[in-house]
């Protein structure tokens, strides 16, 4: 039903908006809790958590029921662990891990960041032993995400990182090799991610931000799609840049909203209020994807020819929306195709419309980097380096900050059908080309420059 | 002093009616205070709180409206306050957050019946309600302000009546007066001092 005329009109498109804030992510700093003694460092990390954290979820309840808009993802980050846990081994780290998966169990939050090494120059001896740790900690904990950051655009790329990084990942899909190699999934390779982005996966509390903060972040791809499919009712002729304005006002509209809730949630939590995430990530609800975008753009599949200008039209708008919408708005939106999480994008995959290369070069179209991927269980190390310092250099070249997380799925070959109950994620195995063909460039080691 | 009433007037909506209700209640020294005003169709109405000199005599103001208004056939009713039978006269115990409750969809009989008992259970007030008919279709489109006593969960009872009105093809959205005023205002929403 349209009704075109002055209050209703304006009521009407009040209504069709699905507003919902993705996640909510509180920055705790623990940087003053290092200790010599192992045991009063996790003793110290642990009561930090609980203490900062432990009326979050209750005030989440409190605020969504307020506001009448659901929060879908709680989440905590901490300052990094190779910074607050010097001169342990990687056992040691292991515990920690621990310690964090269970403060953030104590506070009942979804996921918990910041057990994370800066390696982009060198790598200090608890940033080694931390990566050394990942296997068992990722595979013994359940809420903590790992990143490694590898490299930048003004420091280059540590490519001897990204070999251990890769040595790693195996590793930790051997270790749970019994779950599909989940615990790789828990691991992101980051780049660009200098001063500690909020919102990637497995970030941390990065420099500059105060001792509390609450970051917000939105799943902008139901609101465009609910947005664009009105419009195309009203006009289904409607240009490019007829869309790129809805876009726009839609995003404008989620990010106004998530910054109302975000900035109550940060008041009664008595915590800075930080950034908003305007990003199009999935959820696993039917049709919230930016897969489901493309049609009413006019890309029958993604894959198709054009899908690269419909993903730069989109994340162009997004941009635009959410600057106006708000001075807090992160200047990194970017467009999420995480295949086990994006049940539209797993069926691309499992129908074989999108290739494991279009998935890789859709980084040049704004895209987070390369998310989710399930590779086959016989990937060597070397084309697995190969596969992330490719995602890292687009990330440096292009000044953007990505996410790389790949699984490689102990037993499987390409082709094979995968599911992961944690994640609720089916997807198939995609094949990779030219595998074993990168050895002797992976093999020679050192960095890559920085750009210039 | 002055002495306070809640007026209503009733009229044809023409080209003027307002001009002429201002004009009566300034030759009786009235002074508006709080004012609504509705269109519906052919008819005008008005409900308004306004202060009068003290020793105006209300039966004196209505013939005097009345009078005014002649030409727009005018009922006007007054009422004092201060007399009226059904109030407790208690201030409101506690600040109450005001959300705004949209209903579109095929138009059923019994859709603000059942939607009044419901909001009534929780202690809701319905303050503002417009709603329009549409009959090529036969739609409809309502959209209501409500004061909500604190802690009710505004999210469980927006999930209720969609669950309530689903089956007849009838979509809710409830937003909190704070959002549809960020989503309206263009001001820094941390600065937003369009909403109390």
């Amino acid at each position: 039903m349209v009704h075109k005329s002055g209050f209703f009109s304006a009521l009407q498109h009040l209504r069709q908006v699905p507003l919902d804030v993705r996640t909510v992510t509180l920055g705790i700093n623990i940087a003053d809790c290092t200790d010599r003694s192992f045991h009063k460092l996790c003793d110290g990390i642990y009561h930090r958590i609980v203490d900062k954290a432990g009326r979050m979820n209750a005030i989440c309840s409190e605020v969504a029921s307020l506001m009448g808009v659901p929060i879908l993802q709680r989440r905590l980050c901490v300052t990094p662990i190779d910074r607050v846990a010097q001169g342990f081994n990687a056992s040691d780290f292991v515990n920690i891990a621990k310690t964090l998966d269970g403060a953030a169990a104590n506070v009942h939050a979804d996921r918990i960041g910041g057990y994370a090494a800066d390696v982009q120059h060198g790598m200090t001896n608890s940033a080694r032993q931390l990566i050394a740790s990942l296997p068992e900690a990722l595979v013994q904990t359940d809420r903590v995400r790992a990143a490694v950051h590898v490299g930048s655009t003004e420091n280059g790329v540590n490519m001897e990182a990204i070999s251990l990084v890769a040595e790693t990942l195996l590793k930790s899909a051997q270790a749970s090799s019994h779950r599909n190699g989940d615990a790789a999934a828990k691991l992101a390779v980051l780049a660009n991610d200098s001063t500690g982005h909020p919102h990637l996966t497995g970030a941390c509390l990065g420099d500059g931000w105060g001792d509390l903060v609450v970051h917000v972040g939105i799943g902008a791809a139901a609101i465009i799609r609910h947005a664009l499919e009105q419009r195309l009712v009203e006009n289904p002729r409607s240009k490019l840049d007829e869309l790129a304005s809805v876009i726009q006002t839609a995003v404008f509209q989620a990010t106004r909203t998530a910054e109302l809730v975000g900035r109550e949630i940060a008041e009664r939590l008595g915590a800075e209020f930080g950034s908003i995430d305007v990003t199009l990530a999935p959820t696993h609800r039917p049709d919230d994807s930016v897969v489901d975008i493309l049609p009413l753009l006019g890309i029958e599949r993604v894959g198709a020819p054009g899908t690269a200008t419909a993903l730069t039209m989109i994340l162009s708008a997004v941009r635009a929306g959410s600057a106006f919408a708000s001075c807090s708005a992160s200047a990194y939106s970017r467009i999420m195709l995480s295949v086990l999480e994006d049940t539209s994008l797993a069926v691309a995959t499992q129908s074989g419309t999108l290739t494991f290369d279009q998935l890789c070069m859709a980084a040049n179209a704004g895209t987070n980097g390369l998310d989710l991927v399930c590779l086959p269980g016989d990937t060597d190390v070397s084309t697995l380096a190969a596969i992330i310092s490719d995602q890292v250099s687009f990330a440096v070249l292009n000044r953007r900050p990505a996410t790389v997380r790949v699984v490689i799925v102990p037993g499987k070959q390409a082709g094979d059908a995968v599911s992961y109950t944690g994640m609720k994620g089916n997807t198939v195995i995609l094949p990779v080309r030219g595998a074993g063909l990168s050895e002797r460039f992976i093999q020679r080691g050192g960095r890559l420059p920085p750009i210039r | 002093m002055n002495k306070r009433y809640i007026m209503t007037v009733l009229a044809a909506n023409r080209t003027g009616i307002l001009a002429a209700l201002a004009n009566a209640l300034d030759e009786l020294g009235g002074n508006i205070q709080d004012v609504s005003q509705a269109v519906i169709q052919k008819f005008f109405a008005v409900i308004m709180a306004a202060d009068f000199p003290e020793d105006q005599d209300p039966e004196v103001i209505v013939d005097h409206i009345r009078a005014v208004c002649r030409p727009f056939s005018a009922e006007v009713t007054l009422r004092d306050p201060s007399i009226e039978m059904g109030f407790d006269g208690e201030p409101e115990p506690t600040p109450k957050e005001r959300y705004v409750l949209t209903l579109a969809g095929p138009d059923r009989p019994g859709v603000l019946r059942f939607l009044a008992h419901r909001l009534a259970l929780d202690g809701i007030d319905l303050v503002d309600l417009q709603g329009r008919q549409r009959e090529s279709d036969h739609t409809f489109l309502s959209a209501m302000e409500l004061s909500v006593p604190p802690g009710t969960d505004a999210l469980q009872l927006c999930e209720e009546l969609k669950r309530e009105f689903q089956s007849e093809g009838i979509t809710v959205t409830m937003q909190h007066r704070r959002i549809v005023a960020a989503l309206a205002h263009p001001e820094p929403v941390g600065f937003n001092t369009a909403v109390p």
